[in-house]
């Protein structure tokens, strides 16, 4: 039931989405920078077309100006809940792949991850300040990766960290929405539960 | 019965005088003006390495009865080059357009058809009814990292041709200038200027896709310009 927001709670949603804006920024940044690395150390050719691998979040969507704040903030949150367990893996074949050599590869990769968990935490905390109850991950989680060859796991990662890198421009833009006033309630857009 | 024939620049063309046998006494004329016996081979007319100034209407006459027996418009001209196509969003989220044109002309009439593809999709881009060489699409989905590729083929009674874009939905986003940019002088303080300016009106949602500006000056007596 949307009450209409205390100034704290709507202090601490601007705050929240404002420092989300930043670091969404700063995220598409570094994975723009981590693909070409990527590309570069895998051998690949930049402009290949990866079609959509099984368990990468699309950051594609219809209606887009349509959604409800709740409807966002649930999809992003499940989307970089998949990428932290999809980037994870990655740094797993990494290792693999190279050894324990520490690569810088290896290193931009974990920023990023790091990156993607610390704005999972900021969408959760905007989800709680909905007094939304946060969908638990034990049955989201992939479902263990099928073996897949050296260059299979190549194109999976070059098709993650597109999808990553276009998933930080639509955050961006979700949280700018969420910031947005509403007409009716004077809260921010979307976020009132559809009756 | 008269119809319209397409020839290339530089062809040789022979025309007919309809049913006539080629032994016939005719008459051509081009334009009405009568064409002279040199250009004849019996009765067929024969107009070698034709260029544009010969495009009009031929007439062919039985020679003593001066009855009309055939006539036929000739429109000289080129086919297609590869047409030079390119697309825009201007007013991203909502879509973006598609304009073309030909490097050189034809001089006859060409027929434009455009095919956009998104992955799989086939999308319909709407033609513009001004100006003629333009269409817009709506984007269906925002964000994807799935390609568009657009088609244009041009194709006239000489031949055709076509040629292909393929960009990414980000790739292909450029608004359109500010507008009513206004500098005012500010009152008691000629070293200064105050500048202002809207966002383009084409551009429809500032607040959630907002824009960046850059600004330049410079005195007119200098060259180099100094940045905001």
């Amino acid at each position: 039931m949307a009450a209409a927001d205390s100034p704290s709670t709507a202090l601490r949603r601007r705050d929240l989405c404002s420092r989300g804006i930043r670091l969404a920024g700063k995220m598409r940044a570094d994975v723009v920078d981590l693909l070409d690395a990527y590309v570069e150390q895998q051998g690949l050719d930049a402009s290949a077309s990866v079609a959509a691998v099984e368990g990468v979040p699309l950051a594609a969507v219809e209606h887009w100006d349509e959604q409800t704040g709740t409807q966002r903030l649930l999809e992003n949150l499940a989307a970089y809940r998949a990428f932290r367990a999809l980037l994870a893996q990655m740094l797993e074949e990494q290792r693999e792949q190279l050894g324990e050599a520490d690569t810088g590869l290896g290193r931009a990769l974990a920023a990023v991850l790091l990156q993607v968990s610390a704005f999972a935490y900021h969408l959760e905390e905007l989800l709680r300040l909905e007094s939304r109850g946060i969908p638990g991950e034990e049955g989201d989680g992939p479902p263990p990766p099928p073996h897949l060859s050296l260059f299979e796991q190549k194109l999976r990662g070059l098709g993650v960290l597109r999808e990553l890198a276009q998933w930080a421009v639509r955050s961006v833009r979700d949280l700018r929405q969420l910031t947005k006033p509403s007409p009716a309630t004077g809260a921010a857009s979307g976020l009132a539960e559809s009756p | 019965d008269s119809h319209i024939q397409y020839e290339r620049v530089g062809a040789d063309v022979t025309m007919k005088c309809g049913s006539m046998d080629w032994d016939a006494a005719v008459t051509w004329t081009a334009n009405g003006t009568d064409i002279d016996e040199s250009h004849l081979n019996g009765s067929y007319l024969i107009l070698k390495n034709v260029d544009l100034s010969q495009s009009g209407q031929y007439s062919c006459y039985e020679g003593s009865s001066w009855h009309l027996k055939y006539q036929t418009y000739l429109r000289v001209g080129t086919p297609p080059k590869e047409p030079v196509l390119m697309c825009r969003s201007n007013n991203y989220p909502k879509g973006f357009y598609c304009s073309w044109h030909l490097p050189t002309p034809t001089y006859i009439p060409n027929s434009f058809n455009i095919s956009v593809i998104h992955g799989t999709k086939d999308m319909v881009c709407e033609k513009d009814a001004v100006p003629k060489n333009r269409c817009h699409i709506r984007y269906l989905q925002l964000f994807s990292t799935v390609k568009y590729k657009v088609t244009l083929t041009v194709t006239n009674a000489l031949g055709k041709n076509f040629t292909t874009l393929t960009f990414d939905e980000f790739a292909i986003v450029k608004p359109d200038p500010p507008e009513s940019v206004v500098a005012k002088p500010v009152p008691n303080n000629p070293r200064r200027l105050e500048v202002s300016w809207q966002n383009p009106s084409s551009w429809p949602d500032p607040e959630s896709f907002p824009l960046k500006f850059f600004l330049r000056y410079r005195p007119l007596i200098l060259d180099q310009w100094q940045h905001v």
